[in-house]
């Protein structure tokens, strides 16, 4: 198979993952396109410097992603908070709500943007808590906090059984 | 036992991301503090919980169509740029599955030769002054002041009834560096957001090569909904057809169809 179609089969298999993590990062769908579409232009263009084979591919493609994230966010002037926000009334809507499927991604949605992002980039992108920071431009630290901090609201807001 | 809570780094000892040193200080932590293992217990539950339930993607986080589109096409273009062939021979089924609406065009020697073949009936002022949905894929080139072409047409030639909607192709606008369609939707409903509108908006498709679609506007009319979509040029005409395949992700099974627009 060529090259060209080698990137896009690996890629049209990552791309849900890449779209919620873009989604993620940058906080709304005109933002998350810009920065998937440069940086699959950008894999594209690089694809031949993919080390590690096939397998290698997704994570490869999520540290372009988060690099691109991070020079548009930078360029925008739209500097993740990283003092603690009020929480938006209106961000979580019935109407969301119910497109959301199951009650796990409602208590999600119920989360300030901040402690949504390292949620979604944690347990539905399955990033380490370092390549989180490095997504995110944050320390390490402030990862952790708002990780910990989550699980915590989440915790209160579902019924788990320990 | 050290004096301090771990507890942020309770999460990271769980998933083995500590270094030996940290790890070993947590879990001596953890082995003389029933607090702190209760912590753990718990953000291991909460943990697990959230690495299943969150996988079940809800259709609000996948792909949008156009999204896709938009992607493929930008990755096309890049291919062309590069190596001046396709990206991928055809449409494979991949993209077809993502593409929302296609719209092809046929090829002739020339622009001039190939416009002729629809009336041209003159300028019809914009429908949209402050469209109800618009969306601006890519940026436009600099507006041209003369059209090379314009063709209105009427219903009989160019409406198809699919999935409930009727169809109408209205108008074509050639200019140099822009190609304008418009169209309308009889019994359709604008709802906002670019998924509910992929049924509708179109990709152009010149010689095998996709155009960068510019800007897509709707606007709902009474029971109607209406579409201009400017695309980059399209120099070649005749053939002209215009295409929606089934989407992914939609509650209802859409039926594929089509209008020959000549």
């Amino acid at each position: 198979m060529a090259d060209d179609q080698r990137f896009f089969t690996l890629y049209k298999q990552e791309e849900g993952r890449l779209w919620r993590m873009s989604l993620a990062i940058m906080g709304n769908e005109a933002d998350a396109s810009d920065a998937l579409q440069e940086s699959t232009i950008r894999g594209y263009r690089a694809f031949h410097q993919l080390q590690g084979g096939e397998v290698a591919f997704g994570a490869w493609m999520r540290r372009i992603l988060a690099n691109t994230c991070n020079q548009l966010l930078r360029k925008r002037s739209r500097q993740i908070p990283v003092e603690e926000v009020q929480a938006d009334p209106d961000a979580f809507t019935p109407d969301v709500a119910s497109d959301l499927g199951n009650e796990t991604w409602m208590a999600v949605e119920t989360l300030e943007e901040h402690y949504k992002q390292v949620v979604v980039l944690r347990f539905v992108n399955d990033l380490p808590l370092q390549d989180i920071a490095a997504a995110l431009d944050i320390p390490l630290g402030t990862v952790k906090s708002r990780l910990h901090h989550a699980l915590k609201l989440l915790r209160g807001r579902l019924s788990i059984n320990a | 036992m050290t004096s301090e809570h771990p507890e942020l780094d309770i999460l990271a000892y769980l998933t083995d991301e500590l270094d030996a040193a940290e790890a070993t200080e947590v879990r001596d932590h953890l082995a003389g503090c029933p607090a702190c293992a209760a912590e753990a217990a718990d953000l291991r539950s909460i943990s697990q919980h959230l690495s299943t339930r969150l996988k079940e993607i809800p259709p609000t986080l996948a792909v949008p169509p156009l999204v896709s589109a938009r992607i493929e096409r930008a990755l096309q273009a890049e291919r062309r740029q590069t190596k001046r062939r396709p990206f991928w021979p055809g449409l494979s089924v991949a993209v077809a599955a993502a593409a929302v609406v296609l719209v092809s065009f046929g090829v002739r020697p020339d622009l001039a030769e190939s416009v002729a073949e629809i009336p041209i009936v003159g300028l019809v002022a914009t429908p949209f002054l402050q469209p109800d949905y618009e969306v601006q894929l890519a940026t436009m080139p600099p507006s041209t002041a003369a059209s090379v072409g314009v063709a209105q047409r009427t219903e009989p030639n160019i409406a198809v009834t699919a999935n409930g909607v009727k169809v109408v192709v209205t108008r074509l606008e050639q200019k140099a560096n822009q190609t304008t369609l418009s169209y309308r939707a009889e019994g359709a409903t604008l709802i906002s957001g670019l998924r509910n509108l992929g049924d509708f908006a179109p990709m152009i498709e010149g010689n095998g090569h996709p155009a960068t679609l510019y800007r897509l506007t709707a606007d709902q009319r009474g029971s109607d909904v209406l579409f201009v979509v400017t695309f980059e040029a399209v120099p070649h005409v005749s053939g002209l057809e215009l295409k929606a395949l089934p989407l992914e992700g939609l509650p209802a099974q859409q039926k594929p169809w089509s209008i020959p627009l000549q």
